[in-house]
């Protein structure tokens, strides 16, 4: 049981992470961008972040390198669409643990929030 | 055969509103990209929007409308990075793959398979992309590595297999090479950096590395990189073992403890950070819930009403006693909190009109592309609100009277120029509120209405005799628009030639309790004022006695409420009219019209006369008595009695008893003014 931030703009993902997630008795936090992420991040200190990629405001990417230099332990798996291997690339050399590429199956992502938290 | 999505009745709620919401951001987006160009912040809004629904779309499975949305994504990516500019082809592949969408959407609904047929688009859209040189491989940004460690412990060799399904093996195997960085001295790898940075698919990696940890210390450490199918480490030198140690999956690591992190004070840099958008919260409700409240509203509305009544009557009785100025201080304050509570409510039901507005642009985009008409459409005072029902039930008729204007209204570009205007022809739509009422005005800057044309028409088809239609006055022939079957466009064209005429845009309009207008100016242009109430629930009436019935016309239609001594009323041609200063005002006995019970009406020294407006014509409703103003909360009643000429529905008053509300365009048709 863990505490997640969950990051998307699309309420319909975000509805259905949540389910999921809460589903396997995880406490959910939600955010619809990066920068209203990178604040939820600092109020509620999650113990892991689902963050998508494109999103207005700050994208996943920046909102990923924020919440790093504001906790360098943080821990965030990003969720991101086919075609977008160099944002990928990015993200893991700025510190994200894992990714998990959309439309993905609810296992694929408890797996990686498991190996993320472990 | 039905068509199933992995979705659930609830998450349809929030899953079908922000498709749509999506949708018209990509139509919004796509319709200013053509008119105004590319610039990079629109690119990246249209892109999200496409972006976005493809995630939506894959999350339920569906796959023609992920491949799709795909498709669009990638030409979208190409323009937001300059690869390509746009095209009229292009434009028409994505705008053609919106309509698919909004079809393939549906389908979520209806779980029927739409007739789309994706693949042609999705190949129209490529066809953009043909002929570009491939993406240069982004700049390099330099990898983070480790900080140097003395090289020592044992040399291992580690061979890592990643799933040559992964979609994305080349961060697989930056993932592996960042944790083996970690774990000690990464000498070399292959597949190397550059190669990993230019994300070529990698089916194996296989590194050298000094480190103190044992095998089994990077095997479990490796672990955590999804899609990885096997690990084998062995000392550096020794021949790999053919068949490597499977990976330890994910269900086997051990349960995830909760994680105490340290909560270091942000640094300044990520002080400095951006603050959240200073967006209002919002919350997401059903509009069964808000119509409920509405209900629920109303219903104190009515009860307020039936409160100050039964203070009227008691005030005789009481007044004086402090008691009773309690009381009256009560009721005061009761229908001021419940007059904002009202305004509240209604608020919450209100939206701009953009929500209607914004079908426009494509909508005259395509029917300049039809007409080979040039067409300039401007919107103003788009953020004006009312109330969605209003909203949802305007449309149409808006939508007829923009076909409308571009169809009858605007020439073609060599009979402008012929005419000394320009090329371009304008279609206006503007919003604003009025008097507690909302005017939404069509204007456009043709050739106007041929009132002689009107004229022959309405001869031609029997409708009038030549003397009738030379007697009318331009109004009146105006208006002979609005009569069914008069359209005097030579041909049925498919863009206003729908079977709908604008006698059912200005019915639908009336049974709104709204008006339209046309005022035109031969060869300057058209413009069609359409007048409508904020909303659909509450009408402000004035409540009269007829026979034993209580009546409500409402105040929007009324122009003012008259005593006349019957000596006044006169006849003409066997029909009974009054002199209001200085027009011939015909009479309508409402209790007579409406076939009301209580008999005969018996003639009285004087006659209550309420006289009312349609458009431009106004008639006299003589009734028994006058009652005074009320606000009224609309109940149909069609459900119950069926619908009644010249009535509307019903309203329960503030006594109990049930109004009928005056259907005041029926009873001019009613009444034959």
């Amino acid at each position: 049981m863990a505490k997640i931030l969950v990051v998307d703009d699309a309420e319909f993902l975000r509805v259905r992470i949540t389910k999921m997630l809460t589903g396997n008795g995880h406490e959910v936090v939600e955010a619809d961008n990066g920068a209203k992420a990178v604040a939820k991040y600092r109020e509620n200190r999650p113990d892991a972040v689902l963050m998508d990629v494109t999103m207005p405001e700050m994208d996943g990417l920046a909102a990923l390198k924020e919440i790093r230099s504001g906790d360098p332990n943080a821990r965030v798996v990003m969720l991101t669409a086919l075609g977008q291997e160099s944002v990928v690339l990015e993200a893991i050399k700025s510190g994200a643990r894992d990714f998990v590429v959309k439309p993905f199956e609810p296992d694929r992502v408890l797996a990686a929030l498991k190996r993320a938290l472990a | 055969m039905p068509i199933m999505f992995d979705i659930a009745d609830d998450e349809l709620q929030v899953f079908m509103p922000e498709a749509e919401e999506q949708l018209q951001k990509l139509e919004d987006g796509l319709m200013r990209l053509e008119r105004s160009g590319a610039d990079d912040e629109l690119l990246q809004v249209i892109f999200r929007a496409a972006h976005t629904l493809k995630g939506a779309a894959g999350a339920i499975g569906h796959i023609r409308m992920t491949e799709l949305t795909h498709a669009m994504e990638t030409v979208l990516d190409g323009l937001r990075k300059g690869q390509y500019s746009t095209s009229p082809q292009m434009m028409d592949a994505l705008l053609g793959s919106l309509d698919a969408l909004r079809l393939l959407l549906e389908e979520v609904v209806t779980h029927e398979v739409s007739d789309v047929d994706h693949h042609v688009l999705v190949t129209a859209l490529e066809i953009n992309m043909e002929n570009i040189a491939p993406e240069a491989p982004e700049a390099s940004v330099s990898v983070p590595t480790a900080a140097p460690e003395p090289a020592t412990g044992n040399g291992l060799q580690v061979v890592v297999d990643i799933d040559p399904a992964s979609v994305a093996s080349a961060a697989r195997a930056l993932q592996i090479m960042i944790t083996l960085q970690g774990l000690g001295t990464l000498a070399s790898h292959v597949p190397d950096a550059a190669t990993i940075e230019a994300a070529k698919p990698c089916a194996r990696f296989v590194g050298q590395m000094q480190t103190d940890k044992s095998p089994a210390e990077i095997e479990q450490a490796l672990a955590w990189v999804s899609d990885v199918t096997r690990v084998a480490v062995v000392p550096a030198g020794q021949p790999l073992p053919e068949a490597a140690a499977p990976v330890a999956v994910a269900a086997q690591l051990p349960e995830p403890t909760p994680v105490k992190v340290k909560a270091p004070e942000p640094a300044g840099k990520s002080a400095a950070a951006p603050k959240p958008a200073a967006g209002e919260q919002t919350i997401r409700t059903t509009i069964e819930r808000v119509n409920t409240l509405m209900n629920l509203t109303g219903e104190l509305i009515t009860d307020r009403n039936r409160l100050a009544q039964l203070r009227s009557s008691i005030e005789p009785k009481l007044r004086g006693d402090s008691l009773y100025e309690d009381l009256v201080q009560t009721t005061q304050h009761l229908a001021r909190i419940t007059d904002q509570l009202q305004e509240e409510v209604m608020r919450i039901r209100m939206l701009p009109i953009s929500t209607a507005f914004n079908k426009f642009p494509r909508l005259v985009r395509d029917l300049a592309k039809a007409t080979g008409k040039q067409i300039d459409l401007q919107m103003r005072g788009e953020d004006t609100e009312l109330d969605r029902t209003v909203i949802e039930a305007i449309s149409d008729p808006l939508i007829h009277l923009v076909r409308n204007s571009v169809d009858h209204g605007l020439e073609g570009p060599e009979a402008r120029i012929a005419a000394g205007k320009s090329a371009t022809g304008t279609v206006l739509l503007t919003a604003r509120h009025e008097e507690g009422r909302i005017i939404v005005t069509v204007e456009d800057d043709g050739r106007g209405i041929n009132v002689e044309a009107v004229k022959a028409s309405a001869v031609r088809k029997g409708r009038l005799t030549e003397a009738e239609a030379a007697a009318l006055s331009n109004d009146e022939a105006i208006n002979l628009i609005f009569e069914s079957g008069l359209s005097t466009a030579r041909n049925v064209s498919n863009i206003s030639g729908r079977g709908v005429g604008m006698d059912i845009v200005r019915s639908n309009i009336e049974r709104l309790n709204g008006s339209i207008a046309i005022d035109t100016k031969p060869g300057e242009g058209t413009v069609f004022s359409v007048s409508l109430p904020l909303t659909l629930a509450i009408v402000p009436a004035l409540l009269v006695k007829v026979n034993d019935n209580t009546m409500a016309v409402p105040l929007p239609s009324v122009v003012e409420a008259l005593r006349v001594p019957k000596e006044q009323i006169k006849k003409i041609n066997g029909r009974p009219v009054m002199r209001l200063r200085e027009r011939v005002l015909p009479i309508v006995y409402l209790g007579e019209v409406l076939a009301l019970n209580g008999g005969q009406r018996k003639p009285r020294a004087q006659e209550y006369v309420v006289a009312v407006r349609w458009g431009k014509l106004e008639m006299g409703l003589a009734v028994d008595r006058l009652i005074g103003e009320q606000e009224l909360v609309i109940k149909t009643i069609s459900s119950l009695i069926g619908d009644t000429p010249g009535t509307a529905g019903a309203a329960i008053l503030g006594d109990g008893r049930v109004a009928l509300i005056a259907d005041v365009p029926g009873l001019f048709r009613l009444g034959g003014a």
